[in-house]
């Protein structure tokens, strides 16, 4: 099988797309609370512009666009962040994420944006890892 | 404005306003909440000692809060948490009463207890750089039983089984040899169907209520129980949770997943995840459909005896036969998942109380018996029973542990196992059912038979060479040598602890009797 770096069209044709991808991504993402999307959609979108990469440009390209340890430690963050905004309600002598107490306006709002963050941020590196840990087994 | 203000008028109405909580008020979500996050921090900080330390410590946490809720429910019937601050229907609550009280309590203790066998675990069974990720693994799956257990919403449940299922095949992946890879693997094909069917069920009662609160679905399915879609979804979540128990015939995956899982993992999961699953028969038969749809107008019974009977007698039998330690006790799960689901099936008091002391029980002597062979497996070269020949002479109180889990796995008196069994038999001789009851002595002999092949071999084996010469090399470099067991002083404490609580559960029976008689009452009078 040729390599993918050696189909001019694709290569050309991702160079182009992945910006429109990852702009995308984050469109869906900031409009998520009043429109369909959101975290999780999001964070497919934008993994998948780092797979297409990966594709097309070989893998250890993208791993170092995007190493391996950075989307483990960025999947973790996306849980304490989500998790972090519950906790905050918590101090405040609320229940878990009762967004209400995070500020006197608008903390609904505030807090439904920081929760999707994170599900952006877990959802977009656990699905890049999980692209990672398939190439790899090919050796 | 006039929009406005009714829009805040209908958020303060479905709010609950609540800003002066105690920690005490907190303790039903951080108990979910706090392994959820530190298994998060793991994979962040990704050092090795950090992850034992911190898996530990809140493991221990959360046994702590489990108990601390069960002590405060027996003062008051019910506590309810409403997450986000959203009331209930609205919004997701956490729903305890006495029963996940008690099955948390055990779910709590099993975590402890094994997570103090983690560190010979790291020695042996899980590479150094895999074993960060394996602590992640074991508290996601910690905080996924613990959310099955505490959570009052039909939805909630099934994210948190996946919680649970998910991590749970990453743990027993992780184990000695490679045929732990296809055992997870069938458990993941078995455990993902498994989980559908549930989540199929709980959305054709959402089809049919609009609700996924669990008490609020009970009230609203009141004027629909005859209809079709709510028998198709009884039907899908029944035959959903039994693959979960591994009730027979759905048991096959539950063999070989035990079996080549790293023996911690045997330990936490063979304890834990089956009872939870069992508790969820409780949960969706009795409290969701409630008592009269799932044994008047649907005779649950009918199926769920035989197939019991049916468990108990294949899991007693393949017992009697397999070479494998950990094979023999995981095809004794299945038996005695057949005793707690036998006591579902009679849905009398008595059986039901029966159901709940075993199902606890039974948690405690396979977590013994599980942790006493993650004992000998630091120093044995497997689990065959060939292998642990002598074995009880070397490490007396892991054959100690061995023993008296053994005994309580038989029903022998005065150990744990005897409860729970009795209990049943009584609700049998009530009832009439004299076939079962012979059936139920004729299993404890053959329970006898099985237990008695490993306690045999342990005890009177011939002691091999190796495991003498691992043991003086041992002791060379151990300081706990005067154990006369490869285990550090916390795990020793822990594995103490839990044989005491095999023998305590069965002189004391009292109370535990009393509390599971409550939990009965509850589930068959006055659904919640």
């Amino acid at each position: 099988m040729a390599r993918m770096q050696e189909h001019t069209i694709p290569r050309i044709v991702s160079v182009a797309l992945i910006p429109a991808i990852l702009v995308f991504g984050f469109y869906v993402q900031f409009h998520g609370e009043i429109s369909p999307g959101g975290g999780f959609q999001a964070g497919v979108i934008i993994a998948s512009a780092v797979i297409l990469y990966g594709l097309i440009f070989d893998v250890n390209a993208a791993k170092q666009v995007v190493p391996p340890a950075f989307c483990r430690i960025l999947s973790g963050s996306g849980v304490l962040l989500y998790g972090g905004t519950g906790l905050i309600s918590i101090f405040k002598g609320g229940e878990f994420l009762n967004y209400s107490l995070l500020l006197d306006h608008g903390g609904q709002h505030l807090g439904l944006v920081l929760i999707e963050l994170g599900v952006l941020l877990t959802v977009a590196s656990v699905m890049v890892l999980i692209f990672y840990a398939f190439n790899s087994r090919n050796g | 404005m006039a929009s406005s203000s009714t829009s805040s008028e209908v958020f303060q109405s479905v709010t609950t306003g609540q800003h002066d909580l105690t920690l005490f008020q907190q303790l039903p979500v951080l108990a979910i909440v706090v392994p959820l996050l530190f298994a998060a921090l793991i994979t962040i900080v990704h050092k090795r000692n950090f992850a034992l330390i911190i898996t530990q410590t809140v493991s221990f946490a959360v046994f702590i809060a489990s108990l601390l809720l069960f002590f405060e429910l027996q003062q008051k019937p019910e506590i309810i948490y409403y997450l986000g601050g959203w009331k209930s229907p609205y919004g997701i609550s956490l729903h305890l009463d006495l029963l996940n009280g008690f099955v948390g309590l055990l779910v709590g203790l099993i975590a402890a207890v094994s997570s103090t066998f983690l560190p010979q675990l790291l020695q042996k069974e899980i590479p150094y750089s895999k074993f960060p990720l394996f602590c992640t693994a074991f508290l996601l799956c910690l905080a996924g039983l613990m959310g099955i257990t505490y959570t009052g919403d039909a939805f909630n449940i099934f994210v948190f089984l996946e919680i649970t299922s998910l991590s749970s095949y990453a743990l027993i992946a992780m184990g000695r040899d490679r045929r732990a890879l296809t055992a997870s693997y069938q458990y993941l094909i078995m455990g993902t169907i498994g989980a559908t069917f549930i989540l199929i069920g709980i959305g054709f009662l959402y089809a049919m209520t609009g609700s996924l609160n669990i008490a609020d679905i009970h009230l609203r399915l009141a004027d629909k129980l005859d209809s079709n879609t709510v028998k198709t979804a009884f039907a899908f979540i029944t035959v959903g949770i039994a693959l979960k128990a591994a009730v027979f015939p759905l048991h096959l995956w539950l063999n070989n997943a035990y079996s080549f899982a790293p023996s911690v993992v045997s330990a936490f999961i063979a304890a834990t995840s089956t009872k939870v699953s069992v508790y969820l028969f409780f949960r969706f038969f009795f409290t969701l459909f409630g008592y009269e749809q799932s044994f008047g107008n649907i005779e649950l019974g009918w199926i769920l005896i035989p197939l019991s009977i049916l468990g108990i007698f294949f899991g007693t039998y393949k017992a009697l036969y397999v070479t494998d330690v950990k094979s023999l006790l995981a095809s004794s799960s299945v038996a005695q998942v057949g005793y707690m689901t036998l006591g579902i099936g009679l849905a009398t008091q008595t059986s039901l109380a029966g159901s709940v002391v075993h199902l606890f029980n039974h948690g405690l002597m396979k977590g013994l018996l599980f942790l006493s062979i993650a004992g000998f497996l630091i120093h044995a070269k497997g689990s065959l029973l060939t292998q642990l020949s002598g074995l009880g002479k070397i490490y007396p109180l892991l054959g100690v542990g061995m023993t008296v889990g053994g005994l309580s796995l038989i029903g022998v008196p005065l150990t744990a196992g005897f409860t729970g069994k009795l209990l049943l038999l009584q609700a049998t001789i009530n009832q009439g059912h004299y076939l079962i009851v012979a059936f139920i002595l004729l299993a404890s002999v053959g329970a006898l038979f099985y237990v008695w092949r490993f306690l045999q071999m342990i005890w009177f084996g011939e002691i091999n060479e190796a495991d003498q010469q691992a043991q003086q090399e041992w002791l060379r470099q151990d300081a706990f040598s005067w154990s006369g067991s490869p285990l550090n002083a916390f795990a020793l404490i822990s594995l103490i602890a839990l044989i005491i609580a095999n023998i305590a559960f069965g002189i004391f029976t009292t109370e535990t009797v009393f509390i599971a008689d409550q939990i009965a009452k509850a589930l068959i009078g006055a659904p919640l």
